[in-house]
């Protein structure tokens, strides 16, 4: 009986909570230069708490440098933060594509979002407006992913019906199409190596030097994808019975997948818009959450984002890690973790459906 | 039991009308990215610093300087603590700052094969600016970076509220070094000793202009460097065309850093070749030049008149380029 | 109960077909409805239209009177219930949660499971059979399993009118009669209950009522002894059949292909 073997929400959250709080401490703690721990309790205390509460406290404020500081909290904690954002991002995202379309296999990649937001990246990066500050390159990044999704949802949807088939047709054309856009601009620009370096750096997916403005850009819109998936919970779970069962159960078919089409959207955007194009979070980890906790979507999409939230933040910490100070594309960590851990988990799936 | 069927029955999937007008898009993007106005292109296109020469501000305290990227940087009082990311950068802080006051530098300072600072990196040991928390460790109260590096860092640098001046380094003539040693000067506070460098550079630039042999034929000097080769609009064509020699690469309308064949070579028959190599390769490299087919062909293959440089004079694009200038105009005028 | 449900004159379009024409029909409480016909001939299209499921293109659908294109689909499903065909399910949620999830016409979006939802649920469990089922989860059931979770997550929503879509296609013997038990219970407790179903056998057992559609159109409705007759076998089965009638007063048919004319 598999269902016998499902973890109790409470035990899921008593483990993955403290998990993401002592990753992101390691997180913070391992860095390219040695850093104790005490320092950086200190600098938060410092930066956080009103100006006279840390040597109220007792805090030893005498021997954090002006270098400490930047480096803790310009450095070391947007980095740890934009990881948990993103993570969180992606794993909603990946929970609901797979009970949107009803397959374990469907990840946020599927729609052509990624490919809009990266031909959107490569834009900033090719005018130059990347350059001017940072704020171009998430905003033109996320208009992108949302000009795709409205190609895509044009293109699927007749009469105010969008069957989930032809989406998924119309989001791969998308994606291969802008794609093939995207390289076409970066051949045209392939002289200015500059540009096709800063382009290839944000293709692998990366968190360097991620600052509070990338956090800030980021978090909202996670923070609404995964409320409006929470407020959408039961329906994205009548809608896994099959539209009409769902249709028949009271539910507004088209307009809860209208809602949830754009928060993935919203929620993939807003991830690759801050951290480049990475893959494998959205695929893997709502499918694993989903063998331990259950297909009841209203306990696997926050369970999605912490643990999506966890699976970042230490994929982050194994890229930096593996052979500093270079740092190998957090995408291609992700696939290395992603990946085996998925065969692992098909091939579970298949054993016990044989049986 | 078809559910897809039954939703969507027996519908086309794309009306022509929206066919036409992704096509319409395509094209229409297509054709913005190959005539992109100047205003699209990326500023590195654009001649460095976007006004003749550089305009340096008062000498009084707080300076501001504007960078490559157009963004004015602030310079509250003289830096005592100067950080660099790129190895043109490093040499020209070394020329014109107290060697102490250096605290970062790229990764090429510390290689004794190319490395013009060596002597200074050993004694002084600034670390090597990789990533963020390194420089800032250094605690700089000054970082140079190129307008080649990451956008990141700089962006990320920005928010700490250090001065961070993004520099422009394609130069391609001798006058924007020149100019840009006094920039340099500038923003690390020493005008007197950049002026010194300065008028010391235009000297050598002279001095080698001067070398050139009266009434004599002007040289055709062809650079091979890895199968490239530098035409107009390069530093090298610029040192050429100086000391009084003539580009065959440019005459023959080469823009830029391009590949060059054999058949060009021998077409273009130059008088002299110069290249580079690292240091214990120079023999090896000239052996290899003078072997290649093109070159056999030419009268620099055949009178043996090929320039084979250490790397660490021919690849410089700073105070160090004078090096290079005279040791070609005093080997051109014998 | 009191609810009446009915089709006038309604026409089902699609991709430019012309699947339903001009169907009239009314599914009245305490009745078992038989829709009959070939495949194809838009019998399920006629159980979705009249849930509202599938829009009509002229005609109209009338739930006591009032037209069913001005209840939100929330007011529908809590009165009218639809089991599909295809009971696959391919993940592992628990029989009892999907049995919960036929509360939903009548939970508010945040609301907690009520009393009366979980009365609700236990009932259907019970009434379906499936209350030792219901830690099982949904992928490791047989199709009749599936079939009656199915009907339990119906009977759920304490609707008035069920409508059924060939629940018996794939069960064995054992199972069919099960359902078709059950559906007769249903009825006679006053729901209005209408099948889709090919089993011509069953439909002289169980059924009060029964459709005749072939190719979109209603051929017959009425009594059964008025529906099954010769001439309906001949011309829309393509059979002829041999009648029994045993001593318990029920009625079986043979069938055997057409003899080549």
């Amino acid at each position: 009986m598999i269902s016998s073997r499902r973890v109790r929400t409470g035990m899921f959250y008593s483990v993955m909570l403290p998990a993401l709080l002592i990753s992101a401490i390691a997180g913070i703690a391992i860095g390219t230069t040695p850093l104790a721990w005490q320092t950086i309790v200190k600098v938060c205390a410092l930066k956080i708490l009103p100006a006279a509460w840390p040597a109220a406290l007792g805090f030893d404020m005498s021997h954090i440098s002006a270098a400490d500081q930047l480096v803790v909290w310009i450095v070391r904690i947007p980095r740890v933060l934009v990881a948990a954002a993103v993570g969180a991002g992606l794993g909603t995202a990946g929970a609901i594509m797979q009970g949107l379309f009803r397959n374990p296999l469907a990840e946020p990649g599927l729609m052509g979002i990624g490919p809009g937001a990266a031909l959107g990246g490569v834009f900033a990066f090719v005018t130059g407006w990347s350059a001017q500050s940072v704020l171009p390159l998430p905003i033109l990044a996320m208009t992108g992913a949302l000009l795709a999704l409205a190609l895509v949802y044009i293109m699927s949807t007749r009469g105010g019906v969008t069957p989930m088939a032809t989406l998924l047709l119309a989001g791969i054309a998308t994606g291969a199409f802008v794609s093939a856009l995207t390289t076409l601009v970066l051949t045209l620009n392939i002289a200015n190596w500059q540009i096709a370096q800063e382009v290839l750096f944000w293709m692998m997916g990366g968190l360097v030097a991620r600052t509070w403005t990338h956090f800030w850009i980021c978090a909202p819109f996670v923070l609404a994808g995964l409320a409006a998936s929470i407020v959408e919970a039961r329906e994205l779970d009548l809608l896994m019975q099959g539209e009409e069962a769902a249709a028949s159960l009271g539910v507004n078919v088209e307009s809860s997948k209208r809602t949830l089409i754009v928060t993935v959207a919203v929620l993939t955007g807003a991830c690759v818009a801050v951290a480049g194009m990475i893959g494998f979070v959205g695929l893997v980890v709502p499918h694993a959450v989903r063998l331990v906790l259950g297909p009841s979507h209203r306990v696997v999409l926050p369970g999605s984002a912490v643990a999506g939230a966890v699976f970042l933040i230490v994929c982050d910490m194994i890229a930096r890690t593996i052979d500093p100070p270079i740092e190998i594309g957090l995408g291609v960590i992700t696939a290395l973790c992603g990946g085996p851990f998925f065969l692992v988990l098909l091939l579970r799936h298949y054993r016990e459906a044989s049986r | 039991m078809n559910e897809a069927a039954d939703f969507c029955g027996e519908q086309k999937i794309i009306p022509k009308t929206l066919l036409t007008l992704i096509a319409a898009v395509g094209l229409i993007a297509t054709a913005v990215a190959h005539w992109a106005p100047p205003v699209l292109a990326p500023p590195l296109e654009r001649n460095g610093y976007g006004r003749a020469g550089v305009e340096l501000g008062s000498r009084a305290y707080p300076r501001e300087a504007i960078d490559a990227d157009g963004f004015p940087v602030r310079i509250a009082k003289p830096p005592r603590r100067i950080a660099s990311q790129y190895w043109s950068i490093d040499e020209y802080l070394y020329s014109l700052v107290p060697p102490e006051r250096v605290v970062a530098v790229s990764q090429s300072a510390y290689l004794d094969g190319i490395s013009n600072v060596l002597e200074q990196v050993t004694k002084f040991k600034p670390v090597i600016a990789t990533d963020p928390e390194r420089v800032l460790r250094a605690n700089p109260d000054l970082i140079i970076v190129s307008s080649s590096s990451r956008n990141d860092f700089t962006s990320l640098i920005r928010s700490s509220g250090i001065p961070i001046y993004r520099m422009f380094i394609d130069f391609t003539t001798l006058s924007q070094i020149e100019d840009y040693i006094r920039l340099v000067g500038y923003l690390t506070g020493e005008d007197d000793h950049a002026e010194e460098i300065a008028a010391q550079f235009h000297a050598e630039i002279e001095h080698a202009k001067s070398l050139r042999r009266p009434n004599a034929r002007s040289p055709r000097v062809l650079a091979i460097s890895g199968g490239y080769t530098y035409g107009s609009g390069t530093l090298f064509n610029d040192i050429v065309h100086t000391i009084g020699a003539v580009n065959p690469a440019a005459e023959a309308g080469l823009k830029g850093y391009q590949m060059v064949n054999a058949e060009q070579i021998a077409r273009w028959n130059p008088d002299w070749i110069v290249a580079g190599a690292n240091t214990g390769q120079l023999d090896q490299t000239r052996q290899r030049i003078l072997a290649d087919p093109g070159v056999t062909l030419t009268e620099a293959g055949r009178s043996g008149h090929v320039l084979v440089l250490e790397n660490r004079d021919f690849l410089p694009m700073s105070p160090y380029t004078a090096k290079r200038m005279t040791m070609m105009a005093e080997a051109f005028a014998k | 109960m009191s609810a009446k449900l009915e089709a006038r004159n309604i026409s089902v379009e699609r991709g430019g077909r012309r699947i339903l024409d001009s169907a009239t029909i009314a599914v009245e409480p305490g009745k078992f409805t038989a829709l009959i016909g070939p495949n194809g001939s838009g019998k399920s299209t006629l159980l979705k239209a009249l849930c509202g499921l599938w829009p009509v293109s002229s005609g109209g659908v009338f739930f006591n009177s009032q037209p069913i294109e001005k209840l939100s689909r929330r007011e529908i499903a809590q009165r009218i219930a639809f089991v599909p065909q295809d009971t696959h399910i391919d993940f592992a949620f628990t029989v009892e949660e999907i049995v919960g999830m036929g509360r939903h016409p009548h939970r508010g979006r945040f609301a907690p499971e009520s009393a009366a939802d979980r009365a609700a649920i236990n009932a259907a469990l019970e009434r379906c059979d499936v209350i030792d089922l219901k830690s099982r989860a949904a992928n490791t059931l047989s199709g009749g399993e599936r079939q009656r979770v199915l009907i339990a997550r119906s009977l759920a929503a304490r609707p008035e009118i069920i409508l059924l879509d060939e629940p018996t296609a794939s069960l064995d013997i054992e199972h069919a009669i099960e359902i078709l038990d059950l559906c007769r219970e249903l009825a006679r407790e006053g729901h209005a209950v209408a099948l889709a179903i090919h089993d011509l056998n069953a439909v002289a057992r169980y059924a009060d009522t029964a459709a005749l559609i072939n190719h979109g159109v209603i051929v017959n409705i009425g009594p059964i002894a008025d529906v099954l007759n010769p001439t309906a076998f001949a011309e829309v089965f393509g059979v002829q059949a041999e009648t029994l009638d045993a001593p318990d007063g029920s009625r079986h048919y043979t069938f055997q292909r057409l003899p080549k004319s």
